[in-house]
């Protein structure tokens, strides 16, 4: 039971994995239906998809909708799995958009369900190239109000007076399931269509309201309300939608995403597993200007790296990855560290590198306390014998500096080294502390 | 130097990506939607009433309505994510009136000539909300085509059941 909520918060943390399993139960939805009532071939063709324009034989070739959507499930899991990132994310929203276009352009009813979701796909597949999980995020939030939010503008302007209650009977009547309870309500009382009515355009107008710390669990809530309502009025299976919402907004309070609660600290061994954050943390910018300025690939991340994990790296023995959690959490990986003994040292030395890898972290205080936990619980007892701590920093590493500096290192010279001047500092053993310095 | 061209240019193509991104959005909104850059509307058309046929043989044999061109077309928003559209005068948005139904079955024999020596009974009724604010059938009419012509239902006993028409 314990592994099956650990699996299912990690599932839940994996945004790809989340979007690809409602896409592809939408697709399958949607392939069902097409094998039960076939293409509408015979009716007017009307191009509302970027591939209404191909010749009619290519989208009308039963065999590419079905390649397509074979591949699409296919590349989809091997996304998940990270085979080849780049390549299947790339042929999964391909696959996906053939798939979506060849269904629209042949059936006779409409269904926008993908649209959210293939957004965010598009969103998640940028950002095996060059997107930042921040704005893959932040993006996914505004293409989640915007999808209500429009809903609402068009139901205000678009044909006359939406919440008149007759509509909501029309709707009802001509697309409710025959044994809903609430179809049956509705059509008796219009006064019921009215109210509810004007409780979902509420609900559509005021989604900026996620935004809101605090309002946001009401509007999440109202969205959940609102999905079930079509559900069981509609069976629409837009249900998955506000999974959808509720996922790409609540992440932030299951996950501490910007460190605004308090949490513990911890350190485990790098391990193979983390590559791949560890490939992402490289590219943040903060990270490529004073840590990583070289770019690296996800090859070079493991050829550096691997034999680190295995020991076969004499120097580099003890790399950590640094984890926050509290008492509702799981651990988070944040950031990386790694001590090692310095050779030509009038005394016996360490020097650890490290950097907060995830960019909502920082500026929270974490960088002393980590430092700070990092040198008495880990480095120092790695080298008992070692009795002074060496650290650099690039001179303009501002926020890097502070935070060395309130943990008790002391100033000793500046070096060039690279192309750059750095800042030496050291502290010993005995003189580390924690004070309210600084924060990064 | 390096490393803030570097840093710039993450960024560049982060602002790049998304902008594009909303520009096609905006472009399916205000020029025309093609999926997947559509606008999400979600029923947000406000019909105040439907109308739906029912079409039957002198046998009382139900026929579906879409082969006489009255089965009902969802043409409502998002209107332009429907590939296939059946020829119809019942559409969501404009229910047909009794004239449009009238003009519509008289046109029809000469696109199917099969009808020329058939006998077709339409019922068309109106849905609304009556009085009470309940939703129910508020009119309903009814139509015969005979032998390819639009003829009077007074030459007919019509009874009102499930099967549409019984011709006496």
């Amino acid at each position: 039971m314990k592994n099956l909520l650990k699996y299912g918060q990690r599932f839940w943390n994996d945004l790809r994995a989340v979007t690809l399993v409602i896409t592809a139960a939408i697709t399958l939805d949607q392939a069902y239906a097409v094998h039960q009532f076939g293409w509408a071939l015979n009716a007017h063709f009307h191009p509302v998809t970027i591939l209404s324009y191909l010749p009619r034989i290519v989208i009308e070739t039963p065999w590419v909708f079905w390649t397509s959507f074979i591949i699409f499930l296919t590349a989809g899991a091997l996304w998940t799995t990270r085979m080849r990132p780049k390549v299947t994310a790339t042929a999964t929203v391909i696959a996906l958009l053939l798939f979506e276009c060849f269904f629209l352009q042949n059936v006779a009813w409409t269904d926008h369900r993908l649209g959210l979701p293939f957004f965010i796909l598009i969103l998640l597949n940028a950002e095996e190239f060059f997107l930042s999980k921040k704005t893959v995020l932040t993006a996914a939030k505004f293409g989640v109000v915007w999808f209500y939010f429009s809903a609402g503008i068009e139901k205000l302007f678009d044909g006359g007076f939406w919440p008149n209650g007759t509509t909501l009977q029309v709707f009802a009547h001509s697309f409710g399931r025959t044994g809903s309870w609430l179809r049956q309500r509705i059509l008796e009382n219009v006064f019921l269509a009215q109210t509810l009515q004007w409780g979902v355009l509420a609900i559509e107008l005021g989604s900026p309201a996620l935004f809101h710390r605090r309002l946001r669990w009401i509007w999440l809530i109202a969205i959940g309300f609102l999905h079930v309502g079509i559900e069981e009025l509609m069976g629409y299976r837009y249900l998955l939608h506000a999974v959808l919402a509720w996922r790409i907004f609540t992440i932030e309070h299951i996950h501490p995403l910007d460190g605004s609660e308090p949490f513990d600290i911890n350190f485990r061994k790098l391990e193979s597993s983390d590559f791949r954050i560890l490939y992402q943390w490289l590219r943040e910018p903060h990270v490529q200007e004073f840590y990583q300025r070289t770019p690296m690939s996800r090859a070079d991340v493991a050829a550096r790296y691997g034999p680190r994990v295995r020991g076969l790296d004499a120097k580099f023995q003890h790399a950590h990855i640094v984890t926050v959690s509290d008492k509702r959490r799981a651990l988070i990986p944040i950031g990386k560290l790694q001590c090692y003994e310095v050779a030509d040292t009038p005394v016996r030395s360490i020097t650890i590198d490290l950097f907060i890898g995830e960019p909502q972290f920082l500026r929270k205080g974490i960088g002393q306390r980590m430092l700070y936990k990092y040198l008495t619980d880990v480095a120092f007892p790695l080298f008992p014998d070692a009795t002074h701590c060496i650290i650099s920093h690039i001179v303009s590493n501002y926020a890097a500096i502070r935070c060395s500096k309130s943990v008790g290192f002391k100033f000793l010279r500046n070096e060039m080294s690279e192309g750059h001047e750095w800042a030496i500092f050291a502290v010993e053993k005995s003189s580390i502390r924690l004070s309210d310095v600084g924060t990064t | 130097m390096i490393v803030k061209v570097r840093r710039q240019s993450a960024r560049r193509n982060e602002v790049i990506f998304l902008t594009l991104l909303t520009a096609l959005y905006l472009a399916g909104i205000f020029i025309n939607p093609l999926f997947p850059f559509t606008r999400f509307a979600l029923f947000s058309d406000s019909p105040r009433e439907e109308v739906v046929f029912f079409v039957s043989s002198l046998e009382g044999v139900e026929l579906d309505p879409l082969d006489f061109g009255l089965g009902r077309t969802y043409d409502g928003d998002p209107t332009m994510m429907m590939g296939r559209i059946w020829p119809s005068i019942n559409t969501w948005e404009s229910p047909p009136s009794e004239a449009q139904v009238r003009a519509h079955l008289e046109r029809l024999p000469r696109f199917r000539p099969d009808l020329k020596n058939a006998i077709i009974c339409i019922k068309q009724s109106t849905f609304g909300t009556d009085a009470s604010g309940r939703y129910d059938v508020v009119k309903q009419s009814l139509y015969l085509l005979r032998n390819g012509t639009l003829d009077s239902i007074s030459n007919f006993s019509i009874e009102r059941s499930k099967t549409g028409c019984t011709f006496l």
